[in-house]
């Protein structure tokens, strides 16, 4: 029998139907369904077809298999002790020794062969959808409305079955003796069977009226039949609408009367007294009919003494003007904490609502006044706030190149400059920009590569007021260009050996720079005094409408930033950092000036260093790197390589920022590098609130219990949970999140509107309140959990990227009509594989374009990995992406494996003889990865190529010990012929 | 409380039984001493105890009440040991209990000529002489206080065969024998010895178990179903957990089993009795 049933392992502890082997000589099938869902009639009709398929079984099994059906209340097996988990564990064991020994005995007399089929009527296994089972069952919904000419004791039973009450008593007195906390009345309502009459579908259950209306809920909006004016709906546990019944109008229809006893119903509520629970007054139920016309009705419910449910708030009326409110819940699933929260939101609600709020929903206040300042105090560190120096960062540097000028103060490789160094070479630079009339508050662009020389650059910008405006050299010159403009940039800084394209903007080469400045000696001189509160730098970010957008951050900011961890991180001079990230992002700067702020040395990481993991370990090693800052998909690389060239005892401290941190994934290093010798902070940031939010220590007992908490807010910020309307939320309940303090950026450049959108002025403080689009809760502890975006930002290994912006640069493409952009997983559940998947509506082939059109455009970490023509972008009734219906992004198997590298970078190496050979070998790597012909015009993208095909595709070339090609010149080049042309040249 | 009052020195405690045992412990009132290797061992094919892992477990039995001090040593190390229980006594000043829990299970899973000279006296030394020494070191105590519970966790596998396994079963019989030689060395002295045989105790990610697996891998056992055949071969078609090994040695450890001497207890959902 077993070969022809599912295995227990497959089936999923929601179904409805599961097999629970044991080593006792029969299965047993289980039958989950919850008491609440199935009436007496669709009850039996699923028991008749299990039935019949136990009868077909039979035959084409021919083993003696019998059906045999057993009742079962596992609220009797709680009551000896239970507990819940411990009954589903036991389950899943199959193991059924925990029922009553009546069923013990049942179960242990079967002779081998029998199939016996469980019911258990508790709710714990009932999520699932009832529309399926139903429909699946049942071929015709069956009806009737009410009752049974069942004998009390039957009557008994079927009670039983539906919850626990017991205490049965008729007016034939016939009384069966059980267990004295469950009661039930019955009472008689006279009425006639009419099947094809549906009026309800499962249990209807209501509370008392006195009137002559039932409010049946309702879960479906139309009913399932509609058959010669009359209507099926279904029931449901919970729901929005409710239909009336007046039984008037029933009776008229049924031709028949009825009439609820009043007397009677009055005489069962006052029996109950006023400590009872609020009474469920009337259960609609539907009973097999029988050929007698002695009706009876099926009757009340109680839940004294039981919990049914997981959570349960019971009403009742006290008094005349009192109603007592009492929360029932299983302490296994919910903290007596939650609890607290949960009492104390529905007093505030109630208290609202009492007050006469004729407002909306929306407008009732969950948390009462006098909560709000405790809920608002845990996320606030604001009062803390603690500057490093209290003025400018450049002041701060010279004071420590007085201090202690011979020390180190930035390392590259082999070069290594002091403060002194550092001081004398920026005062330089410096004066030649008041040359060069660099007012302060003028933006000067510092587009350059990694070097020691930028640091210092950033340094004499900062000296003669100006702010620095880091560029990324990889940028395409249409971002640096329009970057350019948009900053007002009355300064252009770059390092590049390329011709300068840029006609309206001053530009200077570093060279002439440096050289121009050489001869430079003693003070510059400023005309006006330099504020701590001016901007320092302005970092540009992804926009969602297709442009980036630049954020000013005074220098004050950085100062608080580095303030509120010295000493919770015991920042001293003798630290090294790494600077290990782009100067465009952020990242850096807290690597930069936590550095160079406290004294310490900061070791810049080169380009290449950077993308080869072992050479980064190599470096950390040799230049006793003690602060490592880390986006956790680079440390994910690091861990790895970490096992075989191990990272030294010099860590002594890693900061994770950038995305979201797996913490069980930290296992591994934990064991390598115990937490007492190298910490793991965590912390959450915005560029617009400068660099960091929150900050969280991560042990073993994080990891262990994976969890998601990014920490406190740091000294000098503050985090609040707000609803849509800017209502605090408590703690707890997910809301977006919102900070002011320190942190506060001056606001975008030259973007009035964001401005007023996202910097709003602070309800609860001073400065501003930024807020952040990023969704997350409080804990009540104060730490915050980070859970997503409201919008279609996304981060993809640290780097933050607009999905709109993409869009955006599609849909600017001439053939494209429609665009879509979503991100998806290589492999499922690995974050670190994430991947930016297109899919476009356009006309014309020109498909090649797009991907030369975005390469003009977009840095290397937005170009998608895929672009995929579509016939049509599905869209939801509100007119957005339909992102379900878009068709599956298919990942090739030799690729799954792959991860999307930043880009393939090496040297292009120029070798003239091998121009041809270098075609031959690249048109046999081309074969090999597209796995068809292929011409030296083919062009890759034409022929299905994306990044992973680039990746495999350097792999190959590797391989032959061919010269390696840049991505952005496959994009560009983008035929054999031609890449073998720049090769070449 | 049973232990209240009670010092229990642990071995092999960052992880597994250790842990669990410790935590056990902790929660009924001892104080505690851990030691763990919390490095890997070479020759030893699969990663041991870490550092982190011990102060991990340190960190939560303080959070249980007890007074804790963790200590890294080699069980292969007597001078090391004797190092380790000496500065134990003078911070706590007597230890009640003493659990032997250190041991490995690979190198493993060879015919018995296979082995290797070196392979096979590794298995003996930090399995069996690892008991001995602790027992010698901290018995020298203990005879002189007239009281203690010597815990010695052994295995099914010191009580009946495994193919492949020679090593480990030999080490293991061997523990037995020990213990009751032991036995009849103490018991004049009040000090009590016994011995703790659990069976197929699940790798629990709570204790961060890993014995299950690394057994499995030297039986070449498919790792992904390695919990349903071990399951299969146990009469209770259960696998041991490793709180029930815990309250076994709780037991033991506790006053009462006064009188409970050179006892083999067995924990192995009914492996044995097959």
């Amino acid at each position: 029998m077993t070969n022809h049933m599912e295995k227990r392992k497959n089936s999923s502890s929601n179904s409805l139907y599961r097999l629970l082997g044991n080593n006792m000589e029969s299965e047993i099938l289980f039958h989950s369904l919850s008491h609440i869902v199935p009436d007496s009639v669709t009850a039996a009709d699923v028991e008749s077809a299990l039935a019949q398929l136990t009868d077909e079984l039979r035959h084409a099994l021919s083993d003696e298999i019998s059906w045999c059906l057993v009742q079962h209340d596992l609220s009797l097996a709680t009551t000896e002790g239970k507990t819940k988990k411990r009954i589903e564990w036991e389950l899943n064991q199959g193991e059924p020794l925990l029922l009553s020994s009546t069923i013990k005995a049942i179960l242990f007399s079967l002779p081998k062969g029998k199939c016996l089929v469980l019911k258990a009527s508790r709710m714990y296994f009932s999520r699932f959808a009832m529309q399926s089972v139903y429909a699946k069952l049942l071929r015709k919904p069956v009806v009737s409305l009410e009752l049974t000419k069942r004998k009390p004791s039957e009557l008994y039973l079927d009670n039983l079955k539906q919850a626990p009450v017991a205490e049965v008593w008729h007016d034939d007195s016939e009384s069966v003796d059980v267990e004295p906390q469950i009661r039930t009345k019955s009472f008689t309502l006279p009425l006639q069977d009419h099947r094809e009459v549906l009026l309800v579908f499962g249990r209807v259950l209501s509370t008392f009226s006195s009137t002559n209306t039932i409010s049946v809920p309702v879960l479906f909006d139309q009913p399932l039949v509609q058959d010669a004016g009359i209507s099926l709906l279904p029931t449901s546990l919970s729901s929005e609408s409710a239909i009336s019944i007046n039984l008037d109008e029933l009776s008229r229809f049924l031709n028949q009367p009825i009439e609820l006893d009043k007397e009677l119903i009055k005489d069962v509520v006052d029996s109950w007294g006023t400590d009872s629970n609020f009474p469920i007054g009337l259960v609609l139920n539907n009973f097999i009919m029988d050929s007698d016309q002695n009706w009876m009705a099926s009757s009340c419910l109680s839940s004294a003494g039981q919990l049914l449910f997981p959570l349960t708030v019971d009403c009742q009326p006290v008094s005349d003007s009192q109603m007592q409110l009492t929360l029932s819940y299983d302490a296994t699933l919910f903290s007596s904490a939650q609890a607290d929260l949960l009492e104390n939101t529905m007093i505030n609600v109630a208290a609202d609502l009492l007050s006469g709020c004729k407002g909306n929903v929306q407008d009732l206040l969950m948390v009462s006044q006098s909560d709000t300042k405790g809920v608002i105090a845990t996320g606030e560190q604001g009062l803390h706030a603690r500057m490093l120096h209290n003025g400018r960062i450049e002041e701060k540097v010279s004071q420590l190149a007085r201090l202690q000028p011979q020390a180190a103060a930035v390392k590259m490789k082999d070069e290594v400059i002091t403060y002194s160094e550092l001081e004398v070479q920026s005062d330089k630079l410096a004066h030649y920009l008041i040359e060069q009339r660099i007012k302060p508050g003028c933006h000067v662009g510092l587009c350059l590569s990694r070097s020691s020389a930028m640091i210092t650059a950033a340094l004499a910008v900062m000296k003669v007021g100006a702010v620095y405006v880091p560029i990324d050299p990889m940028y395409p010159n249409d971002r640096i260009s329009f970057i350019c403009q948009d900053a007002d940039l009355g300064l252009l800084v770059t390092d590049s050996s390329e011709g300068i394209e840029r006609v309206d903007i001053n530009t200077l080469h570093l060279d002439s720079w440096v050289e121009a400045a050489h001869s430079y000696t003693g003070q510059y001189k400023i005309e006006q005094a330099l504020k701590a509160d001016a901007p320092a730098y302005m970092i540009y970010t992804s926009g969602s409408t297709g442009k980036p957008k630049g954020t000013l951050i005074p220098h004050q900011n950085v100062q608080y930033l580095i303030g509120a961890v010295e000493q919770e991180f015991e920042l001293s001079n003798q630290d090294v950092w790494s600077m290990f990230h782009s100067f465009s992002f952020d990242f850096s700067i807290w690597e930069m000036w936590g550095a160079l702020l406290t004294g310490a040395q900061v070791c810049v990481i080169s380009y290449d260093d950077s993308r080869d993991t072992k050479a980064f370990i190599d470096v950390i090693n040799k230049e006793e790197i003690t602060i490592l800052s880390q986006t956790p998909s680079a440390f994910n690389q690091l861990t790895l390589v970490d096992e075989s060239t191990p990272v030294g005892a010099s860590l002594r401290l890693v900061v994770f920022g950038g995305e979201s941190l797996n913490t069980g994934s930290l296992l591994p290093w934990f064991d390598r590098h115990p937490e007492s010798q190298c910490r793991l902070v965590n912390m959450f940031g915005i560029t617009e609130t400068t660099v960091h939010v929150t900050a969280k220590e991560i042990t073993r007992l994080e990891a262990i219990n994976r969890s998601r908490s990014v920490g406190k807010a740091i000294n000098g910020w503050n985090i609040y949970i707000l609803d849509d309307e800017q209502n605090i939320l408590p703690n707890g309940i997910v809301g977006e999140i919102y900070v002011s303090g320190k942190g506060v950026a001056t606001g975008y450049y030259n973007r009035e509107k964001l401005n007023e959108e996202r910097f709003i002025a602070n309800p609860f403080g001073d400065g501003k309140l930024y807020r952040s689009g990023d969704k997350g809760r409080l804990l009540p502890n104060g730490e915050l959990e980070h859970l997503g975006r409201f919008d279609s930002q996304v981060k993809i290994r640290g780097f933050r990227i607009e999905l709109g912006e993409i869009k955006h640069q599609l849909l600017a493409c001439e053939y494209v009509q429609q665009a879509a952009v979503v991100v998806r997983n290589a492999n499922e559940g690995d974050d670190a594989s994430a991947q930016i998947v297109c899919y476009v509506l356009m006309d014309g082939e020109a498909y090649s374009d797009i991907w030369t059109s975005l390469n003009q455009v977009l840095p290397e970490f937005m170009l998608p990995s895929t672009v995929y023509r579509v016939s049509e972008v599905p869209l939801t009734a509100n007119g957005k992406l339909n992102e379900k219906r878009l068709p599956e992004f298919v990942i090739s198997e030799s690729s799954r494996t792959e991860q999307i590298k930043e880009n393939i970078n090496i040297e292009v190496c120029a070798d003239n003889d091998q121009s041809t050979d270098f075609q031959d070998k690249l048109l046999v790597v081309w074969q090999e990865i597209f796995n068809k012909e292929v011409t030296t015009q083919d062009n890759f993208f034409d022929l299905g190529g994306n990044s992973l095909y680039a990746i495999q595709m350097a792999t190959k070339m590797r391989e032959f010990g061919m010269p390696e090609v840049n991505l952005r010149d496959l994009y560009k080049y983008q035929t054999i012929s031609n890449i073998a042309k720049l090769v070449a040249a | 409380m049973r232990l209240e009052g009670k010092v229990a020195l642990i071995t092999g405690a960052a992880r597994g039984l250790g842990r669990a045992c410790a935590m056990k412990f902790a929660k009924e009132g001892a104080d505690l001493i851990l030691l763990d290797v919390a490095r890997n061992i070479e020759n030893v094919p699969y990663d041991l105890g870490s550092q982190s892992q011990l102060d991990y477990t340190a960190d939560r039995c303080r959070e249980l009440g007890a007074v804790v001090k963790s200590y890294k040593a080699d069980i292969r190390d007597l001078a090391a040991l004797a190092e380790v229980v000496s500065d134990a006594l003078a911070k706590f000043g007597r230890i009640d209990v003493l659990l032997n829990n250190a041991g490995i299970a690979a190198p493993s899973g060879k015919i018995l000529h296979e082995i290797t000279e070196q392979e096979w006296l590794l298995m003996q030394d930090i399995d069996l002489n690892g008991a001995w020494r602790m027992m010698k070191v901290v018995g020298q105590f203990m005879t002189e206080q007239r009281a203690g519970s010597i815990i010695n966790v052994a295995s099914t596998a010191g009580q009946v065969g495994y193919r492949n396994f020679s090593g480990y079963v030999a080490a293991k019989h061997g523990i037995i024998g020990l213990t009751k030689s032991a036995c009849l060395d103490y018991a004049p002295l009040k000090v009590r010895v016994n011995a703790l045989c659990p069976g197929s105790v699940r790798d629990s990610e709570v204790v961060e178990g890993k014995m299950l697996s690394e057994i499995a891998r030297s039986l070449d056992v498919e790792i992904s179903e390695h919990e349903s055949v071990f399951t299969q071969s146990q009469p209770m078609n259960e696998l041991v957990e490793p709180e029930d090994i815990a309250n076994a040695a709780l037991w033991l450890a506790s006053d009462e089993s006064v009188r409970v001497t050179g006892s083999v207890i067995t924990v192995d959902a009914g492996f044995v009795s097959r």
